[in-house]
């Protein structure tokens, strides 16, 4: 049941997109300390987006990256999508130019461990989830070193992060057929590459 | 083993390697590093403004060049006929 000061509160409290607009006029009108708002509220969103698509090393250059994009097109942003969302397809393609960047680096070895990862996965788990994960990270790394910076962003994206083609397609800045096509042609060669490991660790 | 199935192995693979438990807490100074370096893009010209003074600066530099071109050739040719300063004024010429 909810009580009357509750229901005070909610009524009171302020409307979040409706604050957003005001902090990022204050921003544009140059309060330029008004910003580090918008980066408490949407610093562990990008952390965590961030995180997921560059190496370790490289986190919190990229997501410094991330907000400082956000503050120079700031006045682009058009309120029709929410806030986060524009963020996040900044983080995104932050991500993908950081792959651009390093374009297609060079092989990451797979030693024996994870070679029996991909063994165990193929036929069912001997391991534990934690010690799966581990090295499926690392087989995930290896095979993403193959692909483009937009192969990889969108692979990630649809079936590490489990999202949809919508959302994959909305994130990318690309069409849904884009995705699709791309998402086929980057599935056949990452089974492929899958294939050559398993019979690299038969032989 | 099927194409489908084979792809299921490697999604399973991918799906294993997601590291949703993983937070990354950036260190103490990140976040002052970034809202230095968002304070000192702010104290700089946008890169808007830096094109809009070079082109503003080229025009004004051109129209000079050729208004002292414009006022060389009069000198030497006083009989210019009006039509032809009548359509240097209807192109927005002027300074005459």
């Amino acid at each position: 049941m909810i009580n009357q000061s509750q229901t005070v509160e909610r009524a009171t409290a302020p409307n979040s997109s409706e604050d957003e607009h005001l902090i990022i006029q204050r921003i544009l009108e140059g309060e330029v300390d008004a910003f580090e708002v918008l980066v408490n509220r949407n610093r562990d969103q990008v952390f965590g987006i961030v995180t997921r698509h560059v190496e370790l090393q490289d986190i919190e250059d990229v997501a410094q990256n991330v907000f400082l994009k956000a503050y120079d097109s700031l006045a682009s942003y058009r309120e029709e999508a929410p806030f986060q969302h524009w963020l996040s397809r900044i983080a995104i393609r932050t991500c993908q130019d950081y792959w651009r960047a390093r374009s297609r680096i060079k092989e990451v070895g797979v030693g024996e461990e994870e070679l029996r990862v991909v063994d165990a996965l193929a036929s069912f788990d001997n391991f534990t989830e934690h010690e799966a994960a581990q090295g499926a990270r690392e087989v995930t790394r290896w095979a993403f070193a193959r692909l483009s910076a937009d192969d990889r962003m969108l692979v990630s994206l649809r079936y590490v992060d489990g999202r949809s083609e919508q959302e994959a397609a909305s994130l990318l800045g690309w069409s849904i057929s884009q995705v699709k096509s791309r998402g086929f042609r980057a599935r056949k060669y990452l089974q492929r590459e899958f294939e050559k490991l398993l019979r690299r660790n038969e032989t | 083993m099927s194409e489908n199935s084979k792809w299921d192995r490697v999604e399973r693979i991918l799906r294993a390697s997601r590291t949703e438990d993983v937070v990354h807490h950036p260190s103490e100074n990140w976040q002052h590093n970034l809202m230095t370096a968002v304070r000192a893009r702010k104290s700089e010209p946008s890169r808007f403004d830096l094109v809009a003074t070079k082109l503003a600066w080229q025009l004004s530099a051109g129209s000079l060049l050729f208004s002292a071109l414009l006022r060389a050739y009069l000198a030497l040719f006083p009989t210019v006929s009006t039509v032809q300063l009548s359509t240097w004024s209807f192109l927005g010429g002027g300074g005459f």
